[in-house]
């Protein structure tokens, strides 16, 4: 595979880097992955920069999990090629490569202590039993387990079992760290906590950590690039801020974060920059042409011309928070669309209403909270006109 | 269930006819060889409990002590032998695909479903000097002798003159072949459901640290399953010790073990104070055993909570 390609890849995909990185560490080459016919990873190419957290997003069954044990080696690609600081992997077995997991479960050694299991690794290396003793304090020093050496893991709660883990992988000094899942089996509070330990921890240690979650909120909140995963799929690699505001597509605009959609059902390129787009429930909206919607455009262009059902794979969206809730029809040129008031759930800072539509579909606004009290409390449908601006509005493309 | 314990017409109509059973057909024949034990032929069909310490000091006996000896040392190897042979077959069961897991585990009860005397016929029919191991043996012979005449190396004798078939029935051998046969499958149920309720990603996370294969069995797979291996030691060993059908068929009496000198004691010889007390000695020895076991457990999780 050329780098011209692979560059030009990162080029769409993956937009500015941010910070200072030395280059990429870990480079995942067409990878496909398949379990007797069933395909895990179609595919992927990513390349994950030095000292970077990376996370893998994805709903359960999209093949991160099976990439992350890719990676460790636990697992091999059917096709395709992990390079690892620029050398193939794919020979080495997990007990020779300088990368570490974090499992789900934690997988803390129960029949040995905390320094014991810390120490695991290090042992396993043959290091003289003094220089273990040294790494294996600082590392649970830097988990803040110092206190805890001789206990033995019954005696732990699971967030310090997760600390032990940690510790564990980190005292082997890897070039990657790789995390499965690393809050998911802590309760709520804890979890906040732990994600800006984990942030904090690998600034400090200077590790790359590649994390599989499923959580987008835990994504967005700790990684410096997300890629977004769906069956096996790779869909997007970017910042958290560029996936909000330029998913590619329906599937991670819906993904991360709320969204509202309208299904298109034309849409037409003039010749001023302008896309001319009409979905459901909404009149025309006028969009500024972007690249990618020349291609919808034709594909569009292609349904007519076969005669095929008239629609295009492709929606309109607005987020929540770009939509504004009136009583009286707004005069300004915004895109409107009348509805009655449903539900108004409190969320703290502040609300989110729900705009029912006469085909019984809905769309939620973010309101504030002095707004949303001034809602008249009847019990009739309270009509409301729900608006935004047409700028607002991201045309994606659906796939089936 | 809080209702059944407090009641006490409910638990014994529950537990009543066990108990019952247990009493009768246990403890109380059980209670009639202990006062045997302390007892003295008085005629040839009466014996008369007179506390007499006899029988037990008859123990030491050296033909008794070397007996005693013997079984524990037959029933030691048995135990080893089934260890070495049950935990590679456990841990294939416990890490087989879901479709073969059960059929494997089938093959491993299959044996319980036989009763033990055929199955020991068969060993019988298997290992004697004209059976079918020494058919295959011999066979064997046969190949390899005209392989060597064929490529030349047939005058050097390097096989030895004639097939001499192997002699294992009668022998400590063969009567070891024959317990660790009946007592392979209690030694491996007990490995595999204690690797079966392993997290393997305990084995992953020492491959991940760096650790080889063999690394992985020796410092987690093992010290992990090791509750399991000593339940399978213990449920291997004590009924081994307490062998009498394989000793005396697959012996021939000439490898007798403690039982088949119980069994004398009791029929031939007529002297039933003295069955009874190598009968109660070996119970008190399978006893200390299993105390040394709860003694050793409780020892390991005071450990654990230190």
């Amino acid at each position: 595979m050329s780098d011209e390609i692979l560059s030009d890849m990162n080029g769409n995909l993956s937009g500015d880097m941010s910070g200072d990185m030395s280059g990429t560490i870990v480079s995942i080459r067409h990878i496909t992955k398949r379990f007797d016919s069933v395909s895990a990873l179609n595919d992927v190419s990513i390349d994950i920069q030095q000292g970077e957290i990376f996370a893998l997003l994805g709903p359960s069954g999209c093949g991160k999990s099976t990439l992350l044990r890719i990676i460790s080696g636990f697992e091999s690609p059917t096709s395709g090629q992990l390079l690892l600081d620029g050398n193939d992997m794919s020979a080495l077995p997990p007990n020779k490569r300088p990368v570490n997991m974090v499992f789900q479960s934690y997988a803390v050694f129960p029949h040995m202590s905390v320094e014991q299991n810390v120490g695991y690794g290090l042992k396993m290396d043959k290091l003289p039993a003094e220089q273990i003793k040294q790494r294996v304090q600082r590392a649970l020093e830097q988990v803040h387990l110092q206190d805890f050496s001789t206990r033995m893991p019954d005696q732990l709660s699971g967030g310090q079992r997760q600390r032990v883990a940690l510790a564990r992988a980190l005292v082997k000094k890897p070039r990657v760290l790789l995390l499965d899942e690393p809050l998911s089996a802590l309760d709520a509070k804890l979890r906040d906590a732990m994600r800006l330990e984990l942030v904090k921890l690998q600034e400090s240690v200077g590790i790359t950590f590649i994390i599989v979650t499923h959580d987008q909120a835990e994504a967005m909140a700790m990684a410096d690039r997300i890629a977004v995963l769906e069956s096996g799929q790779l869909r997007q690699v970017a910042t958290p801020e560029q996936l909000y505001a330029r998913p590619v597509d329906a599937f991670v605009a819906d993904f991360i974060g709320n969204i509202n959609s309208f299904t298109v059902l034309d849409l037409q390129l003039d010749a001023h920059g302008h896309t001319a787009v009409r979905a459901e429930h909404l009149s025309t909206v006028m969009l500024a042409s972007q690249d990618s919607h020349a291609s919808l455009s034709a594909s569009a262009g292609a349904a007519q011309a076969t005669d095929a059902p008239r629609q295009v794979q492709a929606v309109l969206s607005v987020r929540p928070e770009r939509v504004g809730i009136s009583l009286q029809q707004p005069a300004d040129d915004s895109v409107q669309i009348q509805g009655t008031l449903g539900d108004v759930a409190f969320q703290g800072q502040h609300c989110i209403a729900e705009v029912r539509l006469p085909d019984d579909t809905s769309i939620s606004a973010i309101v504030s909270n002095e707004q949303a009290s001034t809602f008249p409390d009847i019990s009739e449908p309270l009509p409301v006109w729900a608006f935004w601006q047409a700028d607002d509005m991201l045309l994606l493309p659906r796939h089936a | 269930m809080q209702d059944i314990r407090n009641r006490l017409g409910v638990f014994f109509a529950f537990s009543g006819p066990t108990l019952l059973w247990l009493i009768l057909f246990f403890v109380v024949p059980l209670g009639i060889i202990w006062l045997y034990s302390f007892g003295e032929n008085v005629s040839l069909t009466r014996i008369e409990t007179t506390w007499t310490l006899d029988n037990y000091r008859r123990m030491l006996e050296p033909e008794i002590i070397e007996l005693m000896r013997r079984s524990l040392w037959l029933a030691f190897v048995s135990t080893l032998v089934c260890l070495l042979v049950g935990f590679p077959m456990a841990l294939v069961i416990a890490t087989a695909s879901h479709g073969a897991k059960p059929w494997l585990l089938l093959l491993i009860m299959l044996p319980f479903w036989t009763n033990l005397l055929i199955r020991t016929y068969a060993l019988l029919n298997i290992l004697g000097t004209r059976g079918r191991l020494n058919d295959l043996l011999g066979w064997l012979y046969e190949r390899a002798d005209q392989l060597l005449h064929l490529i030349g190396l047939g005058r050097l004798g390097l096989l030895g003159d004639q097939f001499t078939p192997l002699k294992l029935l009668g022998t400590q051998t063969g009567v070891i072949y024959g317990i660790v046969y009946v007592s392979l499958p209690f030694a491996i149920l007990p490995i595999y459901s204690s690797l079966e309720r392993m997290d393997k990603s305990l084995l992953e996370a020492s491959m991940d640290l760096g650790a080889s294969q063999w690394q992985t069995a020796r410092h987690v797979l093992i010290p992990l399953a090791l509750p399991g291996i000593m339940t399978a030691a213990i449920i291997t060993f004590i009924p081994a010790l307490g062998q009498f059908l394989t000793p005396d068929l697959l012996g021939r009496g000439q490898v007798d073990m403690i039982a088949n000198v119980i069994e004398r004691q009791f029929k031939r010889a007529n002297d039933w104070p003295f069955g009874s007390a190598i009968s109660l000695t070996l119970l008190y020895v399978t006893f200390i055993l299993l105390a040394l076991r709860s003694f050793n457990d409780a020892a390991r999780s005071r450990r654990v909570a230190r």
